[in-house]
Formats: C-alpha cells, sequence, structure tokens
C-alpha cells in the first residue's frame, strides 16, 4: 500500500482537552489513535503521566500493554527547556552540569517508553554537545522542533548540523513542524485576538499591507498610529509573522529529519486545514522517502476554550482523513 | 488569554477561612491553566478580582496540600516542588472578614514564565462562585 511509505500518528496533546476534562484517560488517548488505523503514539511526560520524571514498573508494564492492545508504537516524548526558567527568579545561571540534569530527564523517560526521539528545545550548542554521549548510551535522538516562526534555513539549525557533523554522532535530528507553512494567520487565534480587544477592521487591514509584501517597520509605522485597542497590535504581530517557510528546503535536512508534527489549528467540513496546505508539503517528502512518522498536533482547541467544548479527537480524525485522501494519490 | 472553559477554577473550595476564631480571609482552588505540570519557581504569580476588587500579590498564597503555604513572591525559591498536572492547589487571599455568604464574580489570572517564550504568559478564567461558609 503507497501510504505506508509515510506513517500517521498523533501527538497526544492534540487531545489534551478530552484528557483535562477527564473525558479521557491516557489509555483511551492511545485507543483513540489505534482507532483511526493510526499507530504512532507521541506523549508530553509531563501533562499525561504522574510524577514522570520516576517511572514506576507497573507504569511501564502499563504502558507497553496499552501497545500491544492497540497495535501502536511509542514514537516521541516532548521535553521542554525548563533549565531556562526553574532558577531564573532565584537569579542563578544554571551550572552546565545543572542543565544537563534538566534534559536527561526527558532522554530516560524516552528510554523507558520504547520512544526513538525526544523532541528538545535546546538551543545551547554546549548544553547540546554534553548531551550527546547520553543519547548515544541510551539509544535516543535528540531532536530540534523546527517551529513557527522559524523556517529550516534558519541559523540555529545549522548550528545543530555543524555539532552533528564535528561529533559525527548519528543521534541528533530534526522535526519540522507543518506550522511553518500556514499561509495565513489563523482565523481560529485572529478570533481568539478579537475576543481579546482587537478590531476585525485591523486584522484585515494588515493582511492586505502583508500581502503587498510590506515588512515589519512599515507594518509597525503604519499600524501603530491606528491601533485603538491593546490587542490591535498583537493582531499586527500575528498576521506579519506568518511566514510561510518553502518546502523544498527540506531536502536539505530530509536525511536527518526523524519525524513531523502535523500542526494544525482547524480540520473543515471539506478536510482542509484552514491555513495550511498540507498536500505541496506531503508531496516533498513523499518525493524524498521520508518513511517516518507524522504526529498529527492539534492547537486550535487552546485558542477557543472560552467559546465552547473542544473536539480533539474529531479534529484529529478530520486530520487523519486528509492526510489518508492527499497520500493515497500521491 | 481566556483558558479552560470549566476546569481551572474550581467551585468547590471556594470558601472563607479563619484563625483562632476570626474571618481572615477566603480560599479558591485551581489547577494549572497550561498544558503540562511545572516546578513552581516557573509560576510567576495571580491576579485575583472578586466583584471588582483587586487584591494584592502579597496577599495571596499558595499550597499544594493545603497546610503549608508559601508567598507567591517566593515560587522562585522552590525549583524542587513540582506541581502535577490536573492536581487542585490552594489559594488563600487575605481579606479581613472574608466573603459574604453568597453569589460573586471571581477573576483568576495566572502568570507563567514559559520558558521557551520571551515574555510572562497570562491565563484568566471568570466565574460566577458561590461562598456558603
Amino acid at each position: 500500500m503507497k501510504d505506508e511509505r509515510i506513517k500517521l500518528g498523533v501527538s497526544l496533546y492534540s487531545y489534551q482537552d478530552e484528557f483535562f476534562r477527564r473525558d479521557m484517560t491516557l489509555k483511551d488517548c492511545i485507543e483513540a489513535v489505534s482507532d483511526m488505523g493510526a499507530s504512532g503514539i507521541e506523549i508530553l511526560p509531563e501533562e499525561m503521566i504522574r510524577d514522570c520524571f520516576h517511572l514506576t514498573d507497573a507504569f511501564v508494564d502499563d504502558w507497553f500493554s496499552w501497545m500491544e492492545e492497540y497495535h501502536t508504537v511509542p514514537v516521541a516524548v516532548d521535553g521542554f527547556c525548563d533549565e531556562k526558567g526553574l532558577w531564573k527568579k532565584a537569579g542563578h545561571v544554571p551550572s552546565l552540569e545543572e542543565a544537563v540534569a534538566v534534559q536527561k530527564r526527558y532522554v530516560d523517560v524516552a528510554a523507558r517508553l520504547g520512544c526513538k526521539y525526544v523532541r528538545t528545545q535546546i538551543r545551547d550548542m554546549d548544553l547540546l554537545r554534553a548531551m550527546i554521549p547520553y543519547a548515544e548510551d541510551k539509544n535516543v535522538i535528540l531532536a530540534l522542533e523546527i517551529h513557527a516562526p522559524g523556517h529550516v534555513r534558519d541559523q540555529i539549525n545549522m548550528d545543530w548540523l555543524n555539532v552533528r557533523e564535528q561529533t559525527g554522532t548519528r543521534y541528533l535530528g530534526f522535526i519540522p513542524d507543518f506550522g511553518i507553512y500556514e499561509h495565513k494567520a489563523t482565523p481560529i487565534i485572529m478570533r481568539q485576538c478579537i475576543r481579546d480587544g482587537a478590531t476585525a477592521e485591523i486584522w484585515e487591514e494588515a493582511e492586505e499591507k502583508k500581502a503587498m509584501g510590506w515588512g515589519w517597520d512599515e507594518m509597525k509605522a503604519y499600524f501603530e498610529p491606528r491601533c485603538r485597542t491593546s490587542g490591535d497590535m498583537d493582531a499586527v504581530w500575528r498576521v506579519y509573522n506568518v511566514q510561510p517557510d518553502d518546502p523544498k528546503d527540506l531536502l536539505e535536512i530530509m536525511p536527518y529529519v526523524v519525524g513531523f508534527h502535523g500542526k494544525f489549528w482547524n480540520m473543515l467540513e471539506d478536510l482542509t486545514e484552514e491555513s495550511v496546505d498540507y498536500a505541496p508539503v506531503l508531496k516533498v517528502i513523499h518525493d524524498a522517502g521520508f518513511r517516518g512518522y507524522i504526529n498529527s498536533e492539534y492547537e486550535g482547541g487552546r485558542h477557543m476554550q472560552d467559546t465552547g467544548e473542544v473536539r480533539g479527537v474529531e479534529q484529529v480524525r478530520r486530520h487523519h482523513a486528509m492526510m489518508r485522501n492527499i497520500l493515497e494519490k500521491l | 488569554m481566556p483558558e479552560f472553559g470549566n476546569s481551572v477554577l474550581c467551585e468547590q473550595g471556594f470558601r472563607n477561612v479563619s484563625e483562632e476564631g476570626r474571618t481572615t480571609g477566603f480560599q479558591l482552588r485551581v489547577r494549572i491553566s497550561y498544558y503540562r505540570g511545572i516546578a513552581l519557581s516557573i509560576l510567576d504569580g495571580y491576579d485575583i478580582v472578586v466583584d471588582g476588587r483587586k487584591f494584592a500579590p502579597e496577599d495571596v498564597s499558595f499550597s499544594l496540600d493545603g497546610k503549608t503555604f508559601i508567598d507567591t513572591a517566593d515560587f522562585g525559591k522552590h525549583p524542587e516542588i513540582r506541581w502535577e498536572y490536573g492536581d487542585k492547589a490552594y489559594l488563600h487571599v487575605k481579606c479581613p472578614g472574608g466573603l459574604e455568604r453568597g453569589i460573586h464574580d471571581v477573576k483568576v489570572t495566572q502568570r507563567i514564565a514559559v520558558p521557551y517564550l520571551p515574555f510572562s504568559t497570562a491565563f484568566y478564567q471568570e466565574k460566577r462562585l458561590t461562598i456558603v461558609q
């Protein structure tokens, strides 16, 4: 089957509303992935596993029994960069050892849960170098997310590639996030800006000026005197910040891509995403022979929790239906 | 930004608190308005408004177990205390005499220093909650 070349999974982050409302347990979330015929499981341990940095044998047994029961595969753990925040207010600058200790926890969780890679937010090259031997020892790849408003060719990604080359390690990779291909500011977030006080006219005008190719300095000079509410400038900034990447740039890093975040905000009833055009990107990565996982990452819910019940499971189902539609034709 | 329609501010646990027979303030119970558990030192603080009355940050204290309270100004001193996602913490607010029995408009804004963002993020929730005692 053609669509078996690219594998589909879900970052359980997508089900955060159901999980937080206690409509679904972690096991229910895994079942929801399996129910679509998908297999990849990506998890934020700090969201869905109690005392996640001290995993019990009983939990790990449950985890693997769920994988077996639902024919799913542990793929990724999402880590953060808390070393930047843990001691900030106390005025303490963490030593390299302290930062390494914070980051090792994610590698440990990934190793115990059988995940192949950690989504990491490490942007300090000394910390990154210090983490490599540990990642190698635990057989877990450290992967940097390429997230909007960033782009594939950003310096930080080149820095990572340099470290990879200099050290000769195979344990550094990338996770491009489909949010970098957003072609307009998602209406889900813009409507939230409006509920927070921005005006619809400013939003529309910002889209017009950006389409005319205005730079940020021009945008700022024009809109600042025209903004009537505190939310207006935020809306202008959000519109301007959507600068879609060229999918072909992926070819430069494709050998090091360990997986994708299938970021989306709003799946429409015609099975298209409101602000990201998936087809051209899927074609590029399909043609390049990518065989890893695209894990859906639904983020629209976070921006509409004040308007009604968020349906993460349904949104992800539509997202998978869309990706299958596109992949089956490639 | 507004967050989580229902579950951050809890109906249960909204009550007056007394010390040595005198009502010294009131209590709220809250969950983390974010998508994961965090160390307390990542929290910046809480802004609490009841019926339009704003309470000063120094009048708000925080507890995970309802017994040991820390000043919200001291969050930075506790990187070792982890607040698990979904657990209900206690906020105590100094307010001599407490709040009257009945319905109150409560707005709680949680400020958090998300480590990958350059600014403090404020999530708020507004609810009408009832004081029974």
